[in-house]
């Protein structure tokens, strides 16, 4: 089950005086299994990418297609659909219990009250929260790491066969971005994961594929490997490398010869290490 | 200065009181950049609404250049005083273009035209959002909107500024760009209390503050926290990829600096 943009172009307001261009001539697919980073500056058109994969805005020009047939409106009420979780996700917890906040997404989809229920408790496993102790209570009784993986869940129960994150773990403290980053990756068992986000660090050692974009077209489209060893691609995209990338370029700027750059601590104290004591 | 003196705060609600901060004393001064860490529920957010009186200690005293955030009287020149910036951006906007956001404050206080101008078009510059005067709010990215948050409460020319969480939205060069702007702020003399998720903005601060259930368990300098494995781990904080890169440089004999969290600090050491 492939998801396909091909030739994209969308423009908020188009016609009035305040028309913006956010995606031009986006040709990008996704496949299951795999974890895809989309990076870019803000207002590059992240968020508008994955609004139109996901159905909810329709491209002015070109098409989705999902397994080969063209979109037409949302795809999370089908399954196995799109699922989307949008920034801050928890904002949009509105029932009166967890449980039955997850269950509303299946419930919508068609499913029996008692199939749904199924649905929500699974959904609430997978992202480590114990459906019997947090199913009954008040979504707004929930930490803010608990609150966005309760959203998460949400989507989940509607057994996406694609999951599409924007900007997943902003704002939570590290113990929560850190679980959030364990559903993510593990979600890929089920769904092909797109994630949007600012923070490449916290994604770039646990996706298969990066896509930079730059005011609304795509500059990069490849392994985060060939990215890493790229890392210019970053600056080009109007972005900062990750820290540790970034302490290599300097040091290759600074005449150290590195054979490679790495992502790993460990392994680029090995690289700079050498490079530093090698020469002399 | 702002004074916290033994400042404690429960919230009412519908289950009982909720304790927020537990006994908490510290200082914030003019040209002073102190950054404030700590888990999602520690108080951080509590303690920037105490700041300017948008909340009242439930025991204790908060005092802002000699007046008491209780004192009624005064409210509105604490407010001033102390600028504060919120986690979510969308709900600070208030004009239908950019450039009225901004100068929607300094109107308010009925700051004259020429100086109004000025200060919103400095604001704007600052936060690196000149250009895009006549955009509509609404259509400005998270990112975008989070830096006119900012922008609107620099037009007010604040003597302190408090920011919760304001580069949550920002990618890496976003959270550099504000980063830069609080440190030219400092220089210029405003006192800013920086609450962040990122133990990486510590290294540029003058003091760090950690709080932890309402507590808190560290106010110092940045390096000693930063070099302390065992006290960030009791903090619930997590060193960054470039923190344990230094520490492994450090450790094969490059002489790296502990609180070294950038790759310009970690370079110069090779
Ligand atoms: N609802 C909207 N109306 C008008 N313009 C918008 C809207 N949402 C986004 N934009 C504009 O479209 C462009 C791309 O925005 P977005 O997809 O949100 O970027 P990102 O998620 O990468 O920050 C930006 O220029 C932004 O200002
Ligand atoms: N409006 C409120 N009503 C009840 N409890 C609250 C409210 N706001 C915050 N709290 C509680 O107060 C404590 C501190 O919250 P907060 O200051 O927001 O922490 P932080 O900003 O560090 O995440 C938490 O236990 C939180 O659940
Ligand atoms: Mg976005
Ligand atoms: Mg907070």
């Amino acid at each position: 089950m492939t998801l396909s943009l091909t030739g994209v172009d969308f423009t908020y307001g188009a016609g009035t005086a305040f028309a913006t261009r956010a995606l031009s001539d986006v040709d990008i697919t996704f496949s299951p299994g795999e974890v895809v980073l989309v990076l870019g500056a803000t207002g590059s058109g992240k968020s508008t990418l994955l609004r139109i994969a996901a159905g909810l805005l329709v491209p002015d020009a070109g098409s989705v297609t999902l397994d080969g047939r063209a979109v037409r409106g949302p795809l999370a009420v089908v399954r196995p659909g799109v699922g989307i979780v949008f920034q801050s996700p928890e904002m949009q917890l509105f029932a009166e219990s967890v449980a039955a906040d997850v269950a509303f997404g299946p419930r919508n989809q068609g499913l029996s009250e008692e199939d749904a229920i199924v649905e929500a408790r699974r959904a609430l496993d997978a992202v480590g929260l114990d459906p019997e102790e947090f199913g009954p209570r008040s979504p707004f009784s929930l930490s803010g790491g608990e609150a966005r993986r309760a959203a998460i869940a949400g989507v989940l129960a509607m057994a996406p066969g694609y999951l599409m994150l924007d900007e997943p773990t902003a704002g939570l403290d590290p113990s929560g971005r850190e679980s959030v980053r364990d559903i993510v990756t593990a979600a890929r068992e089920s769904a092909g994961v797109v994630v949007v986000t600012h923070d490449a660090e916290e994604f770039l050692g646990h996706a298969d594929r990066v896509v930079l974009l730059s005011e609304g077209r795509i500059i990069f489209d490849g392994r985060t490997e060939v990215l890493v060893q790229n890392p210019g691609r970053f600056t080009e995209a109007g972005l900062r490398a990750p820290e540790v990338l970034r302490a290599q370029m300097l040091a290759q700027d600074a005449g150290v010869a590195l054979p490679r750059f790495a992502l790993d601590p460990t392994e680029v104290a090995s690289l700079l290490a050498e490079a530093w004591s090698g020469p002399r | 200065m702002i004074e916290f003196i033994d400042v404690t705060f429960e919230y009412q609600s519908s289950g009982g009181s909720v304790p927020a901060l537990r006994g908490v004393s510290t200082t914030l001064s003019p040209g002073e950049l102190v950054t404030v860490l700590g888990p999602n529920g520690s108080g951080k957010s509590t303690l920037a609404r105490l700041a300017n009186g948008l909340l009242h200690p439930s025991g204790g005293r908060v005092i802002v250049e000699n007046i008491d955030t209780g004192d009624a009287e005064h409210i509105w020149d604490i407010r001033s005083r102390v600028g504060l910036v919120f986690q979510n951006p969308d709900n600070q906007i208030v004009a239908t273009t950019v450039v009225e956001d901004v100068a929607f404050g300094p109107e308010n206080l009925g700051i004259d035209p020429p100086l109004m101008r000025r200060r919103v078009a400095r604001a704007l510059e600052s936060v690196g959002l000149d250009g895009l005067e006549e955009r509509e709010p609404h259509t400005l990215s998270g990112g975008q909107k989070q830096r006119l948050a900012i922008a609107g409460t620099l037009a007010l020319d604040p003597a302190y500024l408090v920011l919760d969480e304001p580069t949550a939205m920002l990618d890496l060069q976003g959270r550099s760009d504000v980063l830069d702007v609080l440190a030219t702020l400092r220089d210029r003399g405003t006192g800013i209390m920086h609450i962040t998720h990122h133990l990486a903005d510590a290294a540029a601060a003058d003091r760090v503050l950690v709080l932890v259930a309402g507590s808190i368990v560290y106010d110092g300098v940045p390096e000693r926290l930063l070099g302390d494995e065992d006290m960030l781990a009791r903090c619930g904080l997590t060193v960054p990829p470039i923190g344990r890169l230094a520490a492994e440089l450090r450790a094969s004999g490059v002489p790296v600096p502990p609180d070294a969290l950038t790759a310009e600090s970690v370079v110069a050491g090779l």
